[in-house]
């Protein structure tokens, strides 16, 4: 049945982050909280962390790229995006973020370029790891709303 | 424990549990939202700490816990911790993704009941009711102490020189006023205000601390302070118990002092911010933390007034104005941050714009002993501070007209009164607008779905107590909240804003040092010391109150109330039957 490929398929691709290290538990707890009265919860979890996430890199890049590198607003977004990863379990991610944090909290340019650098680079496998999951729950809501019908 | 906490909600307690939850983060807002929902808690979310003060202050029985991140862009959780703490009494638990010991412990400091590590698991969240529970508990025993203490005395008909407490005559009239305030009371039926807790307003507090530096902090008793007060329904008891907590206040501070000098873990890198547009509240909560280790301030307000030249609008609100700016120039100059010697030049303008309140108090030529019981020598407190100390926390009557980032600074710290007002054009929020466009964008995208309206915080609906599950009404209400970001105000208030963050407690910059025996309430289990002895809410003299106290306390002899949820279930209604009192 096209309903429990798709879910199983849904499992094994998060399975698959997981292994990698790229999600934690915390993505399961946030898909648990999925209703039935609210079966979009998870794809508006993920698409409200991927619009702070994009906005807030963007944000930190400006602040590393700048004339004077603006390490305070630097530390204080790291840390908010440290906070925000950790909420879907984007857990690379956040330790990318702390790291990242921490250079910036000794003012140290170089360690915030690579951890910048590296923080993008968790962002982007997250990224397209949720974008993908999302793709999956996008098909599945369709299809319960069209086996409703 | 006695029983009667009858009430027709106890049954399903701790459902309905009304939280009120304050991040800066919306995707974490919405998870804990859903999360608290599933525990049949009454959720409440708040964006920024601002709107969750005001939140708590126009609704004062309206919430049973709050639930704060550590790191705001408008203000330190830590101090919105000690806001809730003094002014509404309610258990606080922070929470941060950063689990770091230092950070942990300031928490534990500033009153927080509880301190969450993100991510926060679903079981963690089931047993905040026990917070609350556990203050209640606390609260009533103070209640019977109080109630025995009282009995023994107009037996004995002797004096008590217990901290001033009780003299024979003016037990009558202390009876007298409970009496009052029992007949003359909240509404018992009505679920949403069962709490009968006295709110310190802001006025009530200024009333408060203007009465105990009359006295004298040494020779202060609930007694005095209540006489000197003159607020006909309050009673020695609320007035007892807050004084406890302005103690354990100040001794917090004190003990805050000590710890920076060593623990020399605050980095500099985490102090004022150069461009003061920054927006982050831990920021200016090391800040504080500088200031006060690097001048040995001990008066929390001074410390304020001189180290935060950003706390000038802030201080805009204070009634004390002229004489503020004269005290702010001659403290600015004695500090070296070139930023707040920036700063205070708006700060006399500031001032000069606002109107000023009629009370000032005039203990400015006064009060040696508050001198006396400074406890630091090496305090550079001047005797025009004094009135510093006398100045509340802010909180103005201004006009809601005026500029407009001043009206923002007192939306921060305003009497309820005016808070509906101030809410209207106080939503341009956070200077962080201009540093963090992005975030209030996020952040409508989030709220999508409820029209930010202007009237959004004003018709606010009152949270009803209505049981459990009622998601429904709550979206809305939730998001209503959420989302009334500003939309890309444009604020000319960058100093403002970080004024605002470098608030602390020095919103109560009239604590004073403390005593040498006041560390004595320091010690012991932190949960009695800081919540335990509030005992403002209820008028003991009656036991049959106890039936109409708050709706979710029970009878703690009949009902089993361990939390026995299993995390991995969902929180179904059907486990309140464990909790039937």
């Amino acid at each position: 049945m096209v309903g429990t490929d798709l879910r199983q398929q849904l499992n094994n691709y998060i399975q698959s982050m997981r292994d990698q290290g790229i999600l934690d538990n915390q993505f399961q707890s946030v898909q648990a909280l999925k209703t039935e009265e609210n079966p979009h919860f998870v794809l508006e979890t993920v698409t409200g962390f991927c619009n702070d996430a994009d906005n807030g890199i963007a944000q930190m890049t400006r602040y590393l790229e700048g004339p004077v590198v603006d390490f305070t607003n630097l530390t204080g977004l790291s840390h908010f995006l440290r906070g925000s990863s950790s909420s879907i379990g984007g857990i690379r991610m956040a330790l990318a973020c702390r790291d990242l944090r921490r250079a910036s909290e000794a003012n140290n340019k170089q360690g915030c370029i690579e951890g910048m650098a590296r923080l993008k680079h968790e962002y982007n496998s997250l990224k397209e790891g949720l974008n993908n999951i999302s793709q999956i729950e996008r098909q599945m809501i369709g299809n319960a709303q069209r086996g409703r019908q | 424990m006695e029983n009667g906490f009858s009430s027709p909600r106890s049954e399903s307690f701790p459902a309905g549990l009304r939280v009120l939850v304050v991040d800066d983060d919306p995707t974490w807002l919405k998870i804990l939202e859903k999360m608290l929902k599933k525990c049949a808690y009454d959720v409440t979310t708040c964006h920024l700490a601002r709107e969750a003060l005001n939140l708590l202050r126009e609704r004062k029985d309206g919430y049973d816990i709050v639930i704060s991140d550590v790191n705001m862009p408008d203000m330190d959780g830590f101090k919105l911790l000690e806001h809730v703490g003094l002014e509404m009494d309610l258990p606080v638990i922070m929470m941060s993704v950063d689990g770091e010991t230092s950070k942990v412990m300031k928490g534990v400091q500033h009153g927080a009941c509880d301190y969450l590590l993100k991510p926060i698991r679903m079981k963690e969240l089931r047993n905040i009711w026990q917070h609350v529970f556990r203050k209640k508990i606390h609260e009533i025993r103070d209640i019977e102490h109080e109630n025995i203490d009282i009995i023994q005395m107009s037996r004995n008909g002797s004096d008590l020189s217990d901290d001033g407490h009780m003299y024979c005559g003016e037990d009558y009239n202390s009876k007298k006023r409970k009496d009052f305030d029992k007949n003359d009371d909240k509404d018992f039926g009505d679920h949403s205000t069962k709490k009968h807790r006295v709110v310190w307003s802001v006025d009530l507090h200024q009333k408060f601390v203007k009465a105990v530096n009359q006295i004298g902090f040494d020779k202060v008793g609930p007694k005095k302070i209540l006489d000197l007060m003159n607020v006909q329904w309050l009673t020695r008891e609320n007035v007892a118990s807050h004084l406890q907590k302005y103690r354990l206040y100040l001794s917090r501070l004190q003990k805050e002092n000590d710890l920076k000098a060593s623990f020399g873990g605050i980095k500099h890198s985490d102090f004022p911010p150069k461009d003061p547009a920054a927006s982050y509240g831990h920021q200016s909560s090391i800040s504080l933390n500088q200031n006060d280790v690097a001048n040995g301030y001990q008066f929390c307000g001074s410390n304020f007034i001189a180290q935060d030249a950003d706390t000038k609008n802030h201080e805009g609100d204070l009634k004390i104005v002229s004489e503020m700016t004269e005290i702010k120039r001659t403290l600015t100059a004695d500090v070296s941050d070139p930023q707040k010697a920036r700063s205070s030049q708006s700060f006399g303008h500031s001032f000069a714009s606002l109107e000023t309140e009629a009370s000032y108090p005039a203990f400015d030529s006064t009060n040696p002993p508050e001198f006396s019981w400074s406890e630091n020598t090496e305090t550079q407190v001047k005797k025009e501070l004094k009135p510093h100390l006398q100045l509340e926390d802010g909180y103005s009557q201004l006009p809601p007209h005026g500029p407009q980032h001043q009206i923002q600074m007192n939306q921060l710290q305003s009497d309820p009164a005016v808070t509906s007002v101030l809410s209207l054009t106080g939503r341009d929020i956070s200077g962080s607008i201009e540093t963090k466009p992005l975030f209030t964008e996020f952040k409508s995208k989030h709220a999508s779905h409820v029209s930010p309206t202007e009237s959004a915080i004003d018709t606010f609906p009152v949270q009803t107590k209505s049981q459990l599950i009622n998601h429904q009404s709550f979206e809305p209400i939730s998001t209503v909240i959420s989302s009334t970001k500003p939309q890309g105000f444009n604020l000319s208030i960058t100093d403002l804003e970080s004024s605002q963050r470098n608030l602390t407690l020095a919103s109560d910059p009239n604590f004073a040092p403390i005593n040498e025996d006041l560390t004595v309430w320091l010690q012991g289990d932190y949960y009695s010391m800081n919540f335990g002895q509030s005992i403002d809410l209820i008028d003991y003299d009656d036991p049959g109150f106890l039936a109409e106290v708050p709706f979710y306390f029970y009878d703690p002899l009949t009902a089993d109330f361990q939390c026995p949820i299993d995390s991995t279930t969902e929180c179904p209604i059907v486990d309140q039957g464990l909790f039937i009192a």
